[in-house]
């Protein structure tokens, strides 16, 4: 009779600590949380190289959309994405390009910089030019030098590629040009980054501009040149030597999440993203943690 | 030899019948065909050449979308544009052409601007030359039309270029009327194909050595190194400068296929006719010999006799046949055997007595006439003896019927004991019983007087009872030899008589009937 007491009060013992200690241990482990991010191409290069170290360092599943972005639907997608950021459904964008004060009012968005990006300026292989004046970079593409003699090339036509995106917002190729009505003409428009990088490939006296992020297909006959003998570096764009750029941003909608909050953080100053920034040549616009 | 009207004959006639049709079918085919097969090629090659030309109809279409799919590419346009105006290097067109339309079947294509100069295909020069006559250049259209190349004929497709509402050039691209498109052609026609120029052949399916010759037909026809073909002109435009495509069927290969088709159906009809007489000699085999051995046997039963008939292993209709009437023969033969046996029984009992088992008066009636003619013809006589046991009427009323019956085979057993084997005995009723027997009256007083004295010393007994039976005799002769008549009935009367006298001087003697004594 005892003996069957004390057994039937070690087993009930037993179950309450089997759970009580699966009560603490769901207790100890939160859901991951699911970030979902889509914009522009440049800044997805950089988020998808540091996805990895922001999933396991922040226990969050990070989606991110934006690979071949087309003209329309790059930074658009970005705004669109950050404003739809609600409890339960964490979003960001990321854009090219400083929004303009008034979108940013209008749209209540927040804008997180994360590094400024050289703009390269990208010529066919075949051109023989190294370099090119700052001033002769411009009138080119103004459409003032037609003529790839005119800066000490062989005499050839210069055929402009040029994807004018985010028009209505400054910085990036308005760094070049200030307006799409001063870029000259008869120039080969184009869509996407990938065409632009095509259309200087395809043309032997083509020139066109691609941010530092992108990667160049080995069948592609392109090289970068330096302006005015400045290399597209980010010390040159500390030093304001160079001066063709983007700046990469991150926007957000609204009450931010801890984990979000956190990301964000860790994409302006964390480690991995140093590491990127260093392999792109991007110039970081928050200082890095301790 | 088949005797007419028999299954087998007719078996036999219609099979002759069939390979008779067959053979004529042959022979009638074989000199139809020829007719049948030239008329009727000369509407299959109307129709294939029709057929080609409808082929033709929608490649040009295709080809005709596929102008206009490069006419409305914008970055095509775009590339062209900038190709243009600044007078660039073409490499860039080229680069874009095969990534956006290199997978595209199309033999030649060429781009030129307003200014006639070629952006892409600068090395078709003829073409280019073509597009600048047709004034194309100076004012593109969609357009199709057949052009003379250096593989052969090829047709054309047009479309104008434009770029932001400026007209910038035409493009055109072709596909070639070839070797290779006549020989895929060919293979799905089953003609030959003919590109003509100036009445002669400039490309051909025939082998190439043929090629070159000329190619003037006369009507539908043409007579070509010793062939002659049937031809049928497919359509590819007006322009006469232009080579012409021709299709034609030989005559040959039709006669070819002719022989060949022919040969087939002999073929056919040679197996059609041994598989007929393989089928006849087993339906002969299989069929009519069973058939014919049930004839003879339902003859043989009809002739009285019910043969022993094998019964058969197989379970086709005849076999089946075959065992029904062997079960049929034999349950005949059973039904004859009991006929027979009931047949003897009744005659038996007909004839006999059921008491003593001796013959019956009826019985005597019938035999005495052969035994009487038996005895004439050997020139014997024939005696009666009747019988009658005394006092028997006296032994059933004291004794009972039982006993009576008892007595009269006690009787019964006396007198065949006493008889010769020779002697027939008759019970003629009653106590009366009468014993025929060869030869005289003599003889027939002995046999009679043996019995009666037998009788007399051999009384009935049994565990009860002795009784003592006498019987009293009359025997009358019969015989022709003394010039009596043998008439049973005369005889009886007379034996009677004797039996009477028997009775009347005292019982248990024998009296015998003489003729003096009858006539005294």
């Amino acid at each position: 009779m005892n003996n069957n007491r004390t057994r039937c009060l070690s087993h009930l013992v037993g179950t309450w600590l089997v759970l009580s200690w699966a009560v603490a241990g769901a207790a100890e482990t939160p859901p991951t949380p699911k970030i979902t991010g889509a914009g522009e191409h440049f800044t997805w290069v950089l988020l998808d190289q540091i996805r990895p170290s922001l999933e396991r360092d922040h226990r969050l599943q990070l989606s991110l959309f934006g690979k071949d972005s087309m003209l329309g639907h790059g930074c658009n997608v970005g705004i669109k994405k950050a404003r739809e950021n609600r409890v339960g459904n964490e979003t960001f964008g990321f854009i090219c390009c400083p929004l303009a004060k008034e979108e940013v009012e209008k749209e209540g968005l927040t804008v997180h910089p994360i590094a400024l990006e050289p703009l390269l300026i990208i010529v066919n292989k075949s051109n023989p030019l190294q370099d090119i004046p700052i001033e002769k970079v411009r009138a080119i593409f103004q459409g003032e030098i037609r003529n790839w003699k005119e800066v000490g090339g062989e005499d050839r036509p210069i055929v402009v590629v040029l994807r004018p995106h985010c028009a209505q917002r400054p910085g990036h190729w308005k760094t070049i040009v200030p307006t799409v009505e001063q870029f000259r003409k008869d120039r080969v428009e184009v869509k996407s980054e990938a065409e632009v990088v095509q259309g200087v490939s395809d043309f032997a006296e083509g020139i066109g501009n691609i941010g530092s992020t992108w990667v160049f297909e080995p069948s592609q006959k392109i090289k970068v040149v330096t302006v005015s003998g400045v290399a597209p570096t980010a010390e040159n764009l500390n030093n304001k030597s160079y001066q063709f750029y983007q700046t990469q941003s991150i926007v957000t909608h609204g009450e931010l999440s801890a984990p979000l909050a956190n990301m964000i953080r860790e994409v302006q100053s964390g480690k991995a993203f140093r590491g990127v920034a260093k392999k792109y040549e991007l110039l970081p616009l928050t200082p890095a943690l301790p | 030899m088949i005797a007419p009207r028999t299954y087998r004959f007719r078996l036999v006639l219609y099979i002759g019948v069939l390979l008779l049709f067959l053979v004529a079918a042959l022979v009638l085919s074989y000199h139809s065909s020829n007719k049948l097969v030239l008329k009727e090629a000369e509407n299959n090659a109307a129709r294939l050449a029709q057929q080609i030309e409808g082929q033709l109809l929608l490649e040009a279409r295709d080809l005709a979308e596929r102008a206009k799919m490069m006419r409305d590419n914008t970055g095509f346009t775009g590339y062209l544009y900038i190709a243009i105006s600044l007078g660039t290097d073409p490499g860039a067109m080229t680069e874009i052409y095969k990534r956006q339309f290199g997978w595209l079947q199309i033999d030649r294509s060429i781009i030129l601007s307003r200014s006639g100069k070629a952006l892409i295909g600068a090395q078709h020069t003829g073409l280019r030359t073509a597009l600048i006559q047709r004034g194309l250049v100076k004012s593109p259209t969609d357009q199709q039309f057949y052009h003379e190349g250096q593989r052969g004929l090829e047709m054309v497709a047009t479309s104008p270029i434009n770029y932001r509402s400026q007209s910038l050039g035409v493009i055109a691209i072709t596909r070639t009327i070839d070797a290779d498109w006549m020989k895929v052609v060919r293979q799905l026609s089953g003609g030959q194909l003919f590109l003509v120029k100036d009445g002669r052949v400039v490309l051909s399916t025939i082998s190439d050595e043929r090629n070159d010759r000329s190619f003037k037909p006369s009507g539908d026809r043409i007579e070509m190194n010793g062939e002659s073909y049937l031809v049928r002109r497919v359509a590819t435009g007006d322009d006469a400068r232009l080579p012409q495509l021709w299709f034609a069927l030989s005559q040959q290969e039709l006669t070819a296929q002719l022989h060949e088709q022919r040969n087939r159906l002999l073929a056919l009809v040679i197996a059609g006719c041994l598989g007929g007489l393989i089928i006849g000699f087993m339906m002969l085999r299989n069929f009519s010999a069973p058939l014919g051995r049930l004839v003879k046997l339902t003859e043989e039963v009809g002739a009285g006799r019910l043969p022993e008939i094998q019964r058969v292993s197989s379970h086709d209709e005849i076999g089946y046949l075959t065992n029904r009437f062997s079960e049929m023969a034999g349950s005949l033969r059973e039904q004859k055997d009991e006929v027979k046996r009931v047949q003897t029984q009744l005659e038996h009992e007909a004839t006999t007595d059921a008491l003593t088992g001796f013959y019956n008066r009826r019985y005597l009636y019938n035999i005495f006439p052969k035994l009487w003619s038996e005895a004439m013809r050997n020139k014997r006589n024939q005696t009666l003896i009747i019988v009658d046991i005394d006092h028997f009427k006296k032994v059933n009323d004291r004794y009972g019927h039982q006993v009576g019956d008892k007595v009269l085979l006690h009787f019964a057993s006396v007198l065949r004991d006493n008889c010769r084997v020779s002697d027939f005995i008759f019970r003629l009723g009653g106590e009366e019983f009468l014993v025929l027997t060869s030869g005289d009256s003599e003889g027939g007083m002995h046999i009679a007087e043996k019995i009666r004295n037998a009788l007399e010393h051999d009384a009935y007994a049994d565990d009860e009872r002795t009784i003592p039976v006498t019987a009293s005799f009359g025997v009358a002769q019969a015989d022709t030899v003394n010039g009596v008549d043998g008439g049973l009935s005369k005889i009886l009367q007379r034996a009677d008589k004797a039996l009477y006298s028997a009775k009347t001087s005292g019982r248990n003697r024998v009296v015998v009937w003489y003729p003096q004594r009858e006539s005294a």
